[in-house]
């Protein structure tokens, strides 16, 4: 297994190097640049700025800088903020996006399993449909409507918790609860497909043969086959979780870091789009890592290779 | 004595599953009610958008950018249906005219990442060795790009032009499309009947394309109906970004962001949009459910 880890953070690397690669030459393609539009600075200032910045020199030289710089775990100064740098923003902003991630995920782990358990156990009946449906409007609702929602529910009518805001633990409900409701939705329809697929398997008839109560067999038997779909969701879903969603942060006022994602790729703020991109996909690269050997932990049909 | 006619080899033996197969499907289909109903709502959703101009002209009586600035937002009622929006438009020809693009984005984006995917996967599975590796590997650093960056620059690129924004879509929506189709590839390879179709002597191209795809259908028809509704609620998350089609043009995502931002005051400008893509997305859902049981797909999205 340590060969296997080993392994999979040597290909990470290759991996990276084209995605900054990739990164660098698409945003500079792109039209317009991190001062085209402040409007108010004349042509010699913002000269100066792009030679302060190094953007007056070939582009090929500056990809090779770029590279050195990235390689030194220096991701450059930030274009729209100029007194930060990339590094200091993410360390900021990260904690933010992270805790709103891990509470959506609590959410949409405990919603989204006990639907899915109910429903594959009560296949077909009021408890499969009712949280089913349930699920299918949690799919079909986009989030920037579903938080206006909540707020103007419970915020505006009921007068429970603030409309916005990040300071109050109750400020974490609402966000957590519009960003968790799309994954457990899905972490709902995912569980009951894998644990219906299992239930049907012959060594839970075996057992419950053999006389094992419903609950044993749910939770020593099917369990640990029927979470696979599910883990493999979470890999990914919980990259993009932690790493900030731009309308949660948006409608409750959250400084998070899918706003700075968003905005940096309609500033064109270059080293803060290379930034969000390594950052995110370093993520995802791990996350996948861990689910891979999770997969591997739970299936012993799989091996490390 | 005359030789026997030597066997038509160009005839493929096993290019379609054999009738009783989609007979079968089409049967299992019929029994989903829900999945009928998704299939009911969809079209006729499709049939009354699509025919938008011609009820706008003769039964609603407004166009979808005719301003009443004097009317203002009025709730619904005998001569605005749907009631208006604070520009005095006519909500229910706007949610109409939404409605064809919304769809449209949805069919045309993923009948792109459909031919991509498609290809690039059935390509994938089926040259293996090498090829498959360097390729998947593609698919790989594509997956772990952030999606939201990836789409805006993609929007600078191609501008607010809508048919490009579409096409945008699709070429990043068809890596997990791509996956499903390699996987499936190589394991329909293996198979006898493609071993019969290689000694026969066929070329790669027509065994690839003749043989093993029309196999694929079933899986493909699936994901297909789930990509769609994903893709409406991206053009939906584009049009909150301010990327999405420009005025006066509308899409339900225009008009479910513009009416979530004054959801108070003229409620009706959230609820119907909202409604028509919620019982779109809900529709092409049960659809796909219903499609993935009927033609017995497994190991597709859950």
């Amino acid at each position: 297994m340590i060969r296997f880890v080993a392994r999979r953070f040597l290909e990470t690397i290759p991996v990276l190097f084209i995605l900054a690669t990739v990164t660098f030459f698409m945003m500079r393609l792109a039209p317009g640049g991190p001062f085209a539009s402040e409007k108010q600075a004349s042509k010699e200032v913002r000269a100066r700025m792009d030679a302060h910045y190094g953007l007056d020199k070939p582009l090929f030289q500056q990809y090779l800088l770029q590279m050195r710089h990235l390689l030194q775990g220096d991701l450059g100064p930030s274009f729209k903020y100029p007194s930060r740098t990339v590094n200091e923003i993410i360390a900021q902003a990260f904690p933010v996006s992270a805790e709103l991630g891990l509470e959506a995920l609590i959410v949409a782990l405990v919603l989204g399993l006990m639907a899915g358990m109910a429903a594959a156990l009560k296949q077909n009946t009021f408890w499969d449909h009712f949280p089913m449906s349930l699920a299918m409007i949690g799919l079909c609702v986009p989030t920037f409507v579903m938080g206006p929602l909540l707020i103007s529910v419970f915020a505006l009518h009921l007068d429970w918790c603030n409309a916005a805001g990040w300071f109050l633990p109750r400020d974490r409900v609402l966000p957590a609860l519009t960003l968790g409701a799309f994954y457990a939705a899905y972490i709902a329809r995912l569980a009951r497909g894998g644990l219906l697929e299992v239930l049907r398997q012959d060594f839970i008839r075996t057992a419950r043969a053999k006389g094992a109560g419903a609950a044993r067999i749910l939770f020593r038997h099917a369990l640990r086959g029927g979470m696979l779909p599910v883990v493999s969701f979470l890999g990914p879903a919980i990259a993009g979780l932690l790493t900030g969603s731009f309308v949660v942060e948006t409608i409750f006022g959250i400084p998070g870091l899918g706003r700075y994602f968003v905005t940096a790729a309609f500033n064109r703020d270059y080293c803060m789009i290379m930034g969000s991109v390594l950052f995110y996909a370093a993520f995802v690269i791990v996350m996948n890592l861990v689910v891979d050997i999770v997969l591997v932990w739970l299936n012993p049909k799989l091996r490390f290779e | 004595m005359m030789p026997a006619p030597a066997p038509q080899l160009d005839e493929p033996m096993d290019a379609q599953p054999s009738a009783s197969f989609w007979q079968d499907a089409w049967h299992r289909l019929w029994q989903n009610k829900l999945a009928l109903f998704g299939l009911f709502v969809v079209a006729s959703l499709s049939l009354v958008c699509f025919l938008a101009p011609l009820l706008c002209a003769h039964v609603i009586g407004f166009s979808y950018q005719e301003q009443n600035l004097a009317l203002g937002p009025v709730s619904p009622n005998r001569t605005h249906w749907l009631g208006t929006d604070p520009l005095g438009r006519d909500v229910l020809a706007r949610l109409l005219y939404g409605g064809r693009i919304s769809l449209m984005v949805g069919l045309c984006a993923t009948a792109v990442s459909l031919v991509i995917g498609v290809i690039y996967g059935a390509v994938s599975g089926f040259a293996g060795g090498k090829t498959d590796m360097v390729l998947m590997r593609m698919v790989d650093i594509l997956y772990a790009l952030p999606f939201t960056i990836f789409v805006i620059l993609l929007t600078v690129f191609f501008g607010q032009n809508i048919i490009l924004l579409f096409v945008a879509i699709g070429a990043v929506e068809w890596l997990t499309m791509a996956r499903i189709v390699r996987g499936q590839v190589m394991a329909i390879k293996q198979r006898e009947f493609i071993e019969a179709a290689r000694a026969l002597g066929l070329r790669r191209r027509r065994i690839l394309f003749r043989h093993i795809l029309p196999n694929l259908l079933g899986p493909i028809i699936v994901f297909a109906t789930l990509t769609v509704p994903e893709v409406m609620l991206l053009e939906a998350f584009l049009s909150f970004l301010g990327l999405g089609v420009q005025a006066p043009h509308s899409s339900w995502g225009v008009l479910i962001k513009e009416g979530a931002e004054v959801m108070e005051e003229y409620p009706w400008l959230l609820t119907y949009p909202a409604v028509a893509m919620a019982l779109t997305l809900f529709s092409l859902n049960f659809l796909g459910d219903g499609l993935r049981d009927a033609l017995d797909v497994h190991g597709s999205k859950d």
